[in-house]
């Protein structure tokens, strides 16, 4: 699975069999300026702006422990406790819903599809209703309990069951057919879907605006503390998931010869859609649903720069960061002092995109 | 010389206006500690109202987006919804003190905005008469206008004890429906038992039309033509088409309420605002389910 | 040599897709499979590929048992070309070619890759082809660029003769005449260096060209197996397609030709 080169040949960029790619490092460089001008960006902008200079002093204060004025305490506060967890709560999130949606859509072979497909999205939302809106009741059992920790794991775990779910219908003998999984898939979110409704029916009207908010998605209860929670699994996700770029690229000819050029198509699967879960899972934990990153990141990714997974799981990488960020800079600025859901941002952006690649690219028809 | 003059000056009226400092618990048991109280922040209808009742609007620099009123609040900006607080936006407004519903959420960022050395208050709200003059006292008690909270509650505690006095002596109380809002034109959401409007209706002499079921649960026409109200009681916010589709609909004719156009709309931040104005609330909604009674 | 003994498939429960085949594939020869529609042609290389998991009958490369060898060790040894792949995303062709060298590289391609993916290409005359959007291409030129992403799978193996097996299934039921004769004469060609072949065709007078041995499958079994001069009679050919046939002789190179009648 790792690199192993003989020392003695060189290896060669993917780009080297498409004479449109020749172009790779000027492409990748600039993804790379635009997110980190980007991150600089989105540091000192928000409700309370922070000059640049500040910015440093304040930074330096925290590294360096250098001397600061009094007046910029609360600016300081401001940066360090909310800001800058939350700036790279965006980074970490854009880009796993990113290379978990590139990932999907080369293991299920369709351009179409993203974290939803598995039941990921839907079984998060079944575990926060649950706690939403069933949690008051059993805070009387258990009255140690808060509602607001439990919260994201009820949405890890009720995302992750969904999937295991949604898997094992489609599995047998170790084989995974993936039109049973888009199939079964579609019946878990329905079966969520009924019974977030029966529990909507019995919520009161604070527990389901609480529930829509949720769904919309949101940044704003980013901190260290969630932070440090959700580190792992998203690192561990980004990290490993471009390792198995290439055999992913083979799975794409179709999963028979992806056998014959020596891939284990169904342990492949298995770590994927695991791996993935894991991922999108612990997104969903913290930041509620957000959608269309997932689908649309791989999406443009693709126009640029090809389908070749080795490159496109990276720049899936740098570009679901960049527009994440993007849509959340909009999403805390746009009506300050208040927000708006992040949710609402990204579909917002990727929608009328969506809609623009299939008017203009009308051969997505034959995937269909 | 002068220009320390001036610096000692400004230190001395500084420090005179600043009040002595004194430590409040918050709903959720922490102490709170209040020195300023220049800058607020109100965050839930009646906190916001109790505010500006207590004469600290002027004081008032923003308000969450579920207050509004009194008419002033509109002009200040709005800090995000009371159960989706963002600590950013609060932050910018350089708030001193933020007084706050127990209601607000989420706990992270009011955890996040207290880090950030902002006085942060949760202030309890319940639907019982003690549970708003205890609002009210602890209000006064935090923005030093004792002597305005004891006079806002003894007109409550009158009008309440006028209104409990008709109550007491009704033989019969009528039946009232509130109606939220209608959802499709054959079903509407309607008040049940444990909420605000339940409570108020009770305050005022009347039964409440459904109490098998708690919060606000859609209804169908069906079941509004078996629970047959006397009155029914809407925001008037909800405006013409809720009282015309409640008229015009002709299952719903057969009603009491209906026959004898006996349908109140009432402003919604009045009669289900729980603030310092419940005393009045309570007894001009006691004078529309009992005009004759109220009279003399 | 892939030897296959008493091989049986069965797929849900009691579909019984072949019976009782014992087939033998060696080093340096071509054998060619036919048989009408559904007589198990296809289901045969996908047991010996090791895509089918066998009912009963073992599958063995070099005395080793198919279950013992691992995908990986496999894929360097044998090339499979199946009838059609649809490919959903843009893919030039080199880098549909370069999928064949995958069984070699771990991550990234090296430079000696993109020779061998230039001679594969350029064997099944498609360099010309090679920045091209693969889902633009024609069924013809495909099946070559598929072709030739099977020879860059075994291409270290050819030219080092150490020994391999290339399966077709169908490869030339788009192809032009020319192209179809090219691509047989390809495989003359690789055949002599150690390379063992086995391919399904339809067309008989190919199959009678080329091949060294040819195989008839009729519902699921073994129905004839020889040389072109055993198998090419009129009597076998019409039961074996249950079409009455006559075998001519080529003119030239004395090659069977058949035509209906």
């Amino acid at each position: 699975m790792f690199m192993s080169i003989k020392a003695t040949e060189a290896i060669v960029l993917p780009g080297v069999f498409s004479n449109k790619r020749k172009y790779l490092y000027i492409i990748f460089l600039s993804l790379i300026t635009a997110l980190i001008i980007l991150t600089l960006f989105s540091i000192g902008i928000g409700a309370v702006f922070i000059p640049v200079d500040d910015v440093i002093k304040i930074i330096m204060h925290q590294f360096l422990s250098t001397a600061i004025q009094e007046e910029l305490i609360q600016s300081e506060v401001i940066l360090i406790a909310i800001r800058l967890p939350r700036v790279l709560m965006c980074l970490l999130i854009g880009a796993t819903l990113a290379v978990c949606g590139a990932v999907l859509q080369g293991l299920f072979r369709n351009p179409l599809a993203d974290p939803q497909l598995i039941g990921v999205s839907s079984g998060a939302a079944l575990g926060v209703a649950i706690s939403i809106i069933l949690g008051p009741s059993l805070n009387k059992l258990l009255p140690e309990m808060e509602i607001s920790s439990i919260l994201p794991f009820m949405a890890f775990f009720g995302g992750f069951a969904a999937t295991t779910i949604v898997y094992r219908i489609s599995s047998k003998h170790g084989k995974t057919s993936v039109s049973t999984m888009l199939l079964s898939g579609i019946a878990i979110n329905a079966l969520c879907g009924s019974i977030i409704g029966y529990l909507i029916f019995l919520a009161d009207d604070n527990q389901i605006r609480d529930l829509t908010f949720w769904t919309l998605g949101s940044l704003n209860g980013s901190s260290w503390k969630s932070l440090y929670a959700i580190f792992p699994f998203l690192i561990f996700t980004i990290v490993v998931l471009p390792f198995f770029s290439s055999k992913l690229n083979v799975i794409l000819l179709g999963e028979e010869e992806a056998k014959y050029l020596g891939v284990d198509v169904d342990k492949l699967k298995k770590y994927m859609i695991f791996l993935a879960s894991l991922g999108v899972g612990a997104c969903v934990a913290v930041s509620g649903i957000i959608g269309f990153i997932g689908l649309v990141v791989p999406h443009l990714v693709r126009l640029i720069i090809g389908p070749d997974l080795r490159i496109l799981i990276p720049a899936s990488i740098i570009l679901g960061a960049t527009l994440l960020l993007c849509s959340d800079l909009i999403a805390r600025t746009v009506v300050a002092p208040t927000e708006l859901p992040i949710g609402i941002v990204t579909s917002l952006l990727g929608a009328p995109f969506f809609i623009w690649l299939l008017i203009k690219n009308r051969s997505l028809q034959n995937y269909l | 010389m002068i220009r320390l003059l001036v610096l000692v000056l400004i230190f001395f009226t500084k420090s005179f206006n600043i009040t002595a400092q004194k430590v409040f618990y918050s709903a959720d048991n922490l102490e709170v500690s209040i020195d300023d109280i220049s800058r607020i922040i109100t965050i839930g209808g009646s906190i916001t109202e109790t505010t500006f009742a207590l004469g600290l609007g002027k004081n008032v620099v923003a308000t969450d987006v579920s207050s509004n009123y009194p008419e002033e609040i509109f002009k200040l900006p709005k800090v995000s919804y009371i159960r989706s607080l963002t600590a950013e936006g609060i932050l910018s407004l350089n708030p001193t003190l933020v007084l706050a519903s127990d209601d607000a959420k989420p706990k992270i960022v009011i955890d996040q905005l207290r880090d950030a050395g902002l006085n942060f208050i949760l202030i309890k709200e319940g639907l019982e008469p003690s549970d708003i003059i205890s609002k009210i006292i602890d209000l006064g008690f935090i923005l030093d206008r004792n002597i305005q909270a004891d006079s806002i509650v003894q007109a409550i505690n009158k009008k309440l004890n006028e209104a409990r006095i008709i109550v007491d002596e009704l033989v019969k109380k009528p039946k009232v429906l509130f109606v939220l809002s209608q959802q499709t034109p054959n079903s509407f959401l309607v008040a049940g038992s444990s909420t605000e409007a339940s409570s108020i209706i009770e305050f005022a002499g009347g039964i409440n039309a459904f109490d098998n079921f708690s919060g606000y649960k859609p209804v169908t026409s069906e079941s509004l033509i078996e629970a047959n109200p006397d009155f029914i009681l809407f925001m008037s916010s909800r405006g013409e088409s809720l009282s015309h589709s409640l008229t015009e609909t002709s299952m719903i004719n057969t009603i009491t309420a209906v026959k004898k156009n006996q349908i109140i709309s009432m402003d919604g931040n009045f009669l289900l605002g729980f603030g310092p104005r419940f005393g009045e609330a309570v007894q001009t909604l006691l004078n529309h389910l009992h005009p004759d009674v109220y009279e003399h | 040599m892939i030897r296959v003994e008493e091989l049986d498939v069965i797929v849900n429960k009691n579909t019984r897709l072949l019976s009782n085949i014992d087939f033998s594939l060696d080093y340096s020869e071509i054998v060619s499979i036919v048989g009408k529609n559904g007589a198990g042609k296809s289901t045969l290389l996908r047991a010996i590929c090791g895509d089918l998991r066998t009912a009963k009958g073992v599958v063995k490369y070099d005395n080793t048992s198919i279950r013992n060898l691992d995908l990986q060790s496999l894929s360097r040894i044998r090339a499979v070309v199946s009838q059609s792949i649809q490919l959903q995303f843009s893919f030039t062709v080199a880098e549909v070619v370069a999928f064949g060298r995958s069984p070699f590289n771990n991550f990234y391609n090296k430079n000696s890759d993109i020779k061998v993916v230039h001679e594969c290409l350029r064997e099944v005359d498609a360099y010309n082809l090679r920045y091209r959007d693969y889902t633009t291409l024609s069924g013809g030129e495909k099946q070559r660029v598929q072709f030739a992403r099977a020879l860059a799978q075994v291409w270290d193996a050819i030219q080092s003769q150490e020994g391999c097996y290339l399966f077709l299934d169908e490869p030339l039921s788009n192809l032009d005449i020319s192209h179809q004769h090219d691509i047989m004469n390809i495989l003359s060609k690789i055949v002599k260096k150690n390379v063992g072949i086995f391919i399904i065709l339809h067309d008989l007078n190919l199959a009678a060209q080329y091949s060294d041995r040819i195989i008839i499958l009729k519902d699921g079994e073994v129905f004839r197996s020889g040389s072109t001069e055993e198998i090419f009679k009129d009597s076998i050919i019409s039961s074996a397609f249950d079409f009455q046939v006559k075998i001519l002789v080529h003119p030239n190179n004395d090659c069977p030709l058949v035509v209906p009648g």
